[in-house]
């Protein structure tokens, strides 16, 4: 069995003439007495006939040039690409997950952050406890000028003043909620100054205003229609001063648009907004600014009525009520 | 004018059709067949059975000594008898 092993091993050069006549006789005389290995040449031996019915197929005259030109001039586009994404099973994932950070980073960066929460230097050593109060302001606040040119109107019952005039004025009042509760503590002095100015305020139409929003007192007689009254947890509890509360800003911004001489003339409302629009003066729109500027964290108007022809202005209030 | 009454015999000297498509065939398997093997004995197997050139050629394009490319054409041989056994005669 052997033998055979080592004779067959030895066929392909014995088919191809490339043994020694010594070999030669050798294999042969094994072949004469073994069927199985003459089996084994005989199906060899078709096999190279076979393949020599195979024509050699020459390469076309240019072949080498043309494949030079392919490797050398191969397109700056193909090569970047093929740098870029193979093989994909390992760079496509990975460039996902890249993707997917630099996103994640820029929602970060490019999200205006609303709450910015107040700043107290460390004081110097030395500096008493009074002084250090007396220096801290008892609230920051920050005028921020935008122009916003045909901002357009929230749902709600505001009254269509396109076609009245060019760009609406409007003025943004900015109030964290967490001073709305804060101010709450002395609600009974809100209800005193508002009452103080509605008083005080000489304009002949002063109930009018008032008839569209119910003034504080009002509102707070009045129960609120969100909040369960029977809802004993803290949260509920929170959430009816915060309602109370949003709703005696608006009152008191009402009161200084009648104060100023203006007039409410619409409101619309939504979750953490208020808009009210209202009609005053020409000239009381800095006033109008000032004033809210006491009442609110941040105020910030789209511009001065300057360029309006119109008297009164139509002035749009947005009270927003930041967490 | 006189008609040759003898008919005219012209043989058509091209394979039939069915020769011809069964060569195809037997010639797409061996080279199915062919591509199967790994390059090093493909490239010997080509060199040797169907171009024709000796061992020492072979040894001096695929840069081998003369026992490395007997063995690889030997086992080449081997694989493809397997694989062509069906249409082997």
């Amino acid at each position: 069995m052997n033998a055979c092993l080592e004779i067959r091993e030895r066929l392909s050069e014995y088919l191809d003439g490339a043994l020694d006549s010594e070999e030669v006789s050798g294999i042969e005389s094994h072949l004469a007495s073994c069927s199985a290995c003459r089996e084994e040449l005989s199906s060899l031996r078709a096999v190279c006939e076979v393949l020599g019915t195979l024509k050699s197929v020459d390469s076309p005259p240019d072949f080498l040039n043309r494949l030079r030109e392919r490797m050398t001039s191969r397109s700056f586009f193909k090569r970047v690409t093929r740098w870029l994404f193979f093989p994909l099973k390992i760079k496509l994932p990975l460039e996902f997950v890249t993707a997917a950070a630099v996103g994640v980073l820029l929602f970060f960066i490019l999200t205006p952050q609303q709450a910015m929460k107040p700043v107290t230097a460390p004081f110097p050593k030395g500096v008493s406890e009074k002084a250090r109060k007396a220096s801290v302001p008892a609230r920051t606040k920050e005028i921020r000028e935008t122009v916003r040119v045909g901002a357009d109107t929230p749902g709600g019952i505001l009254p269509d003043t396109s076609d009245k005039t060019e760009s609406l004025l409007e003025i943004v009042l900015e109030i964290r909620t967490g001073s709305v509760l804060y101010r709450k503590a002395s609600e009974k002095e809100a209800i005193k100054t508002e009452q103080q100015q509605v008083r005080q305020t000489p304009r002949a139409d002063l109930a009018k205003p008032l008839e569209a929003a119910p003034s504080f007192a009002e509102e707070k007689a009045a129960p609120a229609p969100e909040i369960k009254k029977d809802a004993k947890d803290d949260a509920a509890d929170k959430a009816t001063h915060l309602f109370q509360g949003q709703e005696s800003v608006k009152a008191r911004v009402i009161g200084r648009i009648v104060q100023i001489g203006g007039e409410v003339i619409g409101s619309s409302e939504e979750r953490e907004e208020k808009v009210l629009i209202c009609r005053i003066p020409k000239d009381a729109f800095g006033r109008l600014r000032e004033s809210l500027e006491s009442l609110g964290d941040r105020v910030s108007f789209s511009k001065e009525p300057l360029q309006t022809t119109a008297d009164p202005v139509e002035v749009r209030v947005r009270i927003v009520f930041l967490e | 004018m006189e008609t040759n009454s003898e008919p005219l015999h012209l043989e058509d000297s091209n394979p039939l059709p069915l020769k011809c498509m069964e060569d195809k065939e037997r010639a797409a398997r061996i080279q199915k067949a062919i591509s199967s093997l790994s390059p090093d004995q493909r490239s010997v197997v080509i060199l040797r059975d169907i171009e024709g050139l000796s061992y020492e050629e072979i040894a001096a394009i695929v840069r081998q000594n003369q026992g490395t490319v007997k063995s690889r054409l030997s086992r080449a041989r081997q694989a493809l008898k397997e694989r062509l056994r069906p249409i082997l005669i």
